[in-house]
């Protein structure tokens, strides 16, 4: 979001989601993403699923 | 998903369980306080200290069933408004609920022995005194579970 200049508002606008979701993924609370989800976010941000998603282990 | 149309249904529910709920408070603990015998004489004025006991809890177990009732209505119609269909801390009302029923069950099913009769050795156990709290017991864990399956849903983005 900050390579492309984006706002968390901007960006919630561009990819179809509510502030509330997008914050809850950003903040790692969500406990499942949708395949669409992640590819609206992938489209708006112009980069890979692997740019924006990290494994930890629990 | 839309949820207007359920919020009225348990509202409807809530209102009639209110209505009820004072009905029966006041037909039957009314009743049982102020049975008259045969010579004319409210039974309480004879009632022994364990008889006073079991009236009273009775009328407890009763009130107190009525209130968890209550809280549960109140708490799924806040969480039905919310568009929550199960919230997960409404369960452990279903199991007091449930422990209640048995207590209250068991009263019920007896006082008239114990305060017409005083006849302690005529304790009768029916089928619901256990069978609905199992119930209740069953249905507050498989509650838990709609609660996590819903939450997971709500927390999938």
């Amino acid at each position: 979001m900050a390579k492309r200049k984006m706002s968390l508002g901007e960006l919630s606008e561009k990819v179809g989601l509510t502030l509330a979701n997008l914050s809850i993924l950003k903040t790692g609370k969500a406990k499942a993403v949708r395949f669409s989800t992640l590819d609206a976010i992938c489209k708006v941000l112009d980069c890979q699923p692997g740019d924006i998603l990290e494994y930890r282990e629990d | 998903m839309k949820t207007t149309k359920y919020y009225k249904q348990m509202k409807a529910v809530m209102i009639f369980t209110v209505i009820m709920s004072l009905f029966w408070l006041y037909w039957t603990i009314g009743r049982t306080f102020n049975t008259i015998s045969d010579d004319g004489v409210p039974l309480r004025d004879g009632y022994e200290v364990w008889q006073i006991g079991f009236v009273a809890s009775y009328s407890i177990f009763a009130i107190a069933l009525m209130v968890v009732q209550f809280i549960f209505l109140i708490k799924q119609m806040k969480s039905i408004k919310n568009g929550m269909l199960f919230d997960k801390s409404s369960a452990k009302y279903l199991i007091i609920w449930g422990v209640l029923w048995l207590f209250y069950d068991f009263c019920s099913g007896n006082v008239g022995q114990m305060i017409i009769n005083g006849a302690f050795n005529e304790i009768v156990i029916h089928g619901t005194t256990i069978g609905f709290p199992v119930i209740a017991i069953t249905f507050a864990i498989l509650y838990k579970m709609a609660a996590n399956v819903a939450e997971e849903n709500n927390l999938t983005i």
